[in-house]
């Protein structure tokens, strides 16, 4: 869920990037980052194994627009892909607002990406999400490649709930359409809460906290 | 043979709830749209797709009743209906299926939804040449019009290489009377299939006719859409309209502790590696190793792992039955706990250390025994560990236990006895009600041990160090607490350091102290005692396993070197690329494992390390706990010094990173 901080007027969207093994979420991100204006991003953090695996997840944060008075900021997270990995998955996946579904888009990893995307939706389930709640978008990476299987096929494979989302054709290497895949989702978290009335103008009174301790009698008496 | 379902009664119930609620599908009353929100008035003139509330059907058992019937399959539909895949707009509900859906609670739908098979069709006639003409009828008997159903994971493998494959058995079971003979499920005979033919059929495929898409909506300008329209014009793609619909609203919290703890995952705090702002150059994070288990939990993996995207690194099966515990030691540590098989570890090098105050700790610890209420014990117990009725038990009534057992699992916050010892303890008087041959530990409240812990067991461990008392600087909140100890006269009751306010240099009054000569300081403070792995290194330098790897790289014969851990994480160092070793260092603890579990069986002694010599080189491993050591050879072999000073090297360092259960 999104975190509001009424002092700073700051409005912070979690988005994850979701996807099997080595389908490019972490190359997503050094792009994002590579790209993107320095005065609008944070530090890139990662931890990864000796072989470059990503172990715990990747995290950008951004900053965006100013909405209702609220300078909105991005979280960008990815998680390990890797099947053993699933603790991990599900402790990024807390409280997330968006996501972007990374599929690889070789034949071989057709069945991965299956995979993958169930254990989103288990994922999602244990925390008492449907997908079909949260905005996501997909990605098919590696489109440069000779090995890849046809969009069509793709669509057929991950986007045929009932709910039609965008989904996008990317070469993360080279960056192609990373960021509009990442505008998308944006867009849509910035359009839901533009659209929300329940955000309060101000913030809730602070509560008073007393600065002496009161004086008891005894101790009056003392004085 | 009949298959157990877990929880199908539950499901079945559930989803006969639910589909109590949207009402009978059946029913042919005409039923007047009133009263409705408009969105599920949408969602009723979307085509509903029946067959996403059936159960899924095996393809194959399909094709084999439709085959037996003598039935013509029809392809499954995405070659005809490829001009069908309109895509409706809806703004409201997703239909029966999505009003149900958010009826349920996410697991339970999610468990309901219908999970399709993905398959394609062929036409007999285009794999008949490719089968074994031994095994079927001869070509011009068969009908080749008929079509076969094929899982799609199944011919994908096939597809990267651009030899589409399905496994003859497959193909028998939907059509057995094309064969002379009866193929058993397990063969592993394959047959190729036409690759542009199957191509067509992936191509082919359409998503669902009846899918709902959202109406596209302005866009707001942001940083990231800048970027977009720039790499737009760089790689000639266009933007698509974001689209957007009926979603629940953004769910806002504010910033409370609770809130970023549920929002973050905790990471660890040390092993960051961080893109400094500005740097525009690097594009990939520089990455440094990190020992963590591969759940992330510390925890054993799970024993399920496919095949298909299997750890990067094997997992250390002998490691996974023992859970991690913390160790929680609050004495100084005695000889006695040390290892005794470190001959470099002598008297001389150990001195100092030597010298540490060795109390008796261990004998004190066996002679302190905690008592703990017997009746809130007993009544924590499974039945099958009783014999009788725990509230027999009176309340006064107390079992006395060692203490040595408890404490080392006091950090865990989980305290589990061993039978044998719970029932030594017990009285005599109760000992029948408790079934000792159980094999389950006895499971003590956490509360009643720290109520009732012994005052000797809580003291500081002897070789704390003073720290000096500095001068404390007058601050806000110096003079504060300082009112409020006044106030709240708590001033002998806090043993804080006296507050000083940091006097101004008198120079005079210097003048005036006679100097005294400058005593020369014992050589003993220059240089701190040499800790066990300083002396098997040999250096007084501070070391970390990057230091370690330093030194070994400049022994005589070392080409180059590096640590791993018993799971193949690697800690430090790294070897030559030209070698790529990464696969067999990943390899070569569970290797050394395996050979140090036959060496039981020799004269040989214990394993001291392995040595793989090959024509471009050689490589040794040395191990001990969790802790593994490769080392390539810059020629022939490493001398015995070397080798000894390698594996005492090894067996320091592992102290370090192996926990041991206490």
């Amino acid at each position: 869920m999104s975190i509001i901080n009424y002092a700073s007027r700051e409005i912070q969207f979690k988005i994850v990037y979701y996807g099997p093994a080595l389908c490019g979420k972490t190359t997503n991100l050094g792009y994002i980052h590579q790209r993107i204006n320095p005065e609008n991003r944070g530090d890139l953090v990662s931890l990864a194994t000796a072989a470059d695996r990503t172990l715990f997840f990747d995290f950008l944060p951004l900053n965006a627009v100013v909405i209702k008075g609220f300078v909105t900021k991005f979280q960008l997270y990815t998680v390990p892909g890797q099947v053993i990995y699933n603790a991990t998955r599900q402790l990024v996946l807390r409280s997330v607002d968006g996501m972007i579904f990374v599929a690889d888009s070789q034949w071989e990893k057709m069945e991965e990406n299956v995979e993958s995307f169930k254990n989103l939706e288990d994922n999602l389930a244990k925390q008492n999400i449907s997908i079909d709640e949260i905005p996501y978008v997909l990605q098919y990476n590696k489109r440069d490649l000779d090995n890849i299987a046809p969009v069509n096929y793709l669509e057929y494979v991950l986007n045929n709930r009932k709910r039609r989302v965008q989904s996008f054709e990317v070469i993360s290497s080279t960056g192609q359409n990373v960021f509009a895949s990442l505008n998308a989702v944006s867009q849509i978290l910035l359009h839901k809460f533009s659209k929300q009335s329940d955000v309060p103008k101000t913030p809730p009174a602070p509560v008073a906290i007393p600065t002496e301790a009161p004086v008891t009698q005894k101790q009056s008496a003392a004085v | 043979m009949t298959m157990t379902i877990p929880f199908l009664n539950f499901f079945k119930k559930v989803k006969s709830q639910a589909m109590a609620k949207t009402g009978p599908v059946a029913d042919s009353t005409p039923v007047a749209p009133l009263e409705k929100p408009s969105s599920d008035r949408f969602s009723k003139t979307v085509m509903p797709n029946a067959t996403r509330t059936l159960p899924p059907q095996d393809p194959f058992e399909m094709a084999a009743r439709s085959s037996a019937l003598g039935n013509q399959l029809q392809s499954p539909g995405p070659a005809g209906s490829a001009s069908s895949a309109q895509r409706t707009v809806a703004f409201g509900a997703s239909g029966p299926g999505g009003a149900r859906s958010r009826d349920l609670p996410p697991a339970v739908a999610l468990a309901l939804e219908p999970r399709v098979e993905r398959v394609i069709s062929l036409d007999l006639a285009d794999i008949l040449t490719q089968m074994p003409p031994d095994d079927i009828k001869p070509i011009e008997s068969i009908d080749g019009t008929r079509r076969i159903l094929l899982k799609a994971s199944e011919v994908e493998r096939g597809m990267a290489s651009g030899k589409p494959a399905v496994s003859l058995a497959t193909i028998y079971q939907q059509v057995p009377e094309i064969f002379l003979r009866s193929i058993a499920p397990a063969d592993t005979a394959q047959v190729h299939l036409p690759f542009q033919k199957v191509l067509d059929q992936f191509s082919s495929l359409q998503v669902r006719s009846d899918q709902e898409r959202h109406q596209a909506v302005p866009q707001v300008e942001t940083p990231f859409l800048k970027v977009t329209l720039e790499d737009n014009s760089t790689f000639g793609t266009t933007t698509e309209a974001v689209e957007t619909g009926d979603l629940p609203p953004v769910r806002i919290e504010p910033p409370t502790a609770e809130a970023f703890a549920a929002a973050e995952p905790e990471a660890a705090g040390s092993g960051f590696v961080q893109y400094r702002a500005g740097d525009n150059t690097a594009t990939t994070p520089t990455r440094i190793p990190f020992k963590l288990s591969p759940n992330g939990t510390d925890g054993p993996a799970p024993e399920s792992v496919p095949a298909s995207s299997g750890p990067s690194v094997p997992i250390n099966s002998s490691s996974q039955s023992t859970p991690t515990r913390i160790p929680f030691k609050m004495t100084a540590p005695s000889n006695d706990l040390r290892p005794k098989d470190e001959p470099w570890l002598t008297a001389e090098s150990l001195a100092p250390a030597a010298e540490m105050p060795v109390a008796s700790a261990k004998e004190n610890q066996a002679e302190i025994r905690i008592s703990l209420p017997l009746k809130l014990i007993l009544q924590g117990l499974a039945p099958f560990q009783l014999e009788g009725d725990p509230d027999t038990v009176p309340a006064e009534a107390q079992v006395a236990l060692p203490f040595s057992l408890i404490e080392p699992q006091l950090a865990t916050g989980r305290i589990a006895i061993a039978p044998k010892e719970f029932a030594a303890g017990l009285p005599a008087e109760y000992r029948s009600l408790f079934k000792e041959a159980e094999a389950a530990d006895v499971m003590l409240p956490l509360h009643e041990v720290l109520k009732n812990l012994p005052a000797a067991s809580l003291r500081m461990r002897d070789d704390q160090e003073q720290s000096e008392a500095g001068s404390n600087f007058t601050t806000p909140f110096s003079a504060k607490a300082e009112e409020d100890a006044k106030r709240f006269n708590t001033v002998g009751a806090v043993a804080a350091k006296p507050m000083v306010t940091p006097a101004p240099i008198a120079v005079a009054a210097l003048e005036e102290t006679p100097v005294v000569p400058e005593t020369p300081v014992r050589e003993s403070f220059d240089v701190p005692p040499r800790n066990p792995l300083q002396v098997a290194v040999g250096t007084d330098e501070k070391l970390d396993a990057k230091g370690v790897v330093a030194e070994i790289n400049k022994l005589d014969g070392v080409k180059a070197c590096a640590f791993m851990f018993g799971d193949g994480l690697s800690l430090a160092g790294s070897l030559p690329a030209e070698y790529e070793t990464e696969g067999l260092c990943a390899m070569a603890p569970s290797l050394m494992q395996r050979i140090e579990n036959h060496m039981v069986e020799t004269k040989l002694g214990p394993l001291r390390g392995m040595t793989l010599v090959c024509t471009k080189g050689a490589i040794t491993f040395f191990m001990h706990e969790n802790l593994c050591l490769a080392a390539v050879h810059t020629g022939g072999d490493l001398t015995l010094e070397v080798r000894e000073k390698l594996t005492r090297i090894v067996h320091e360092l592992s102290r370090k990173y192996t926990h041991h259960p206490v």
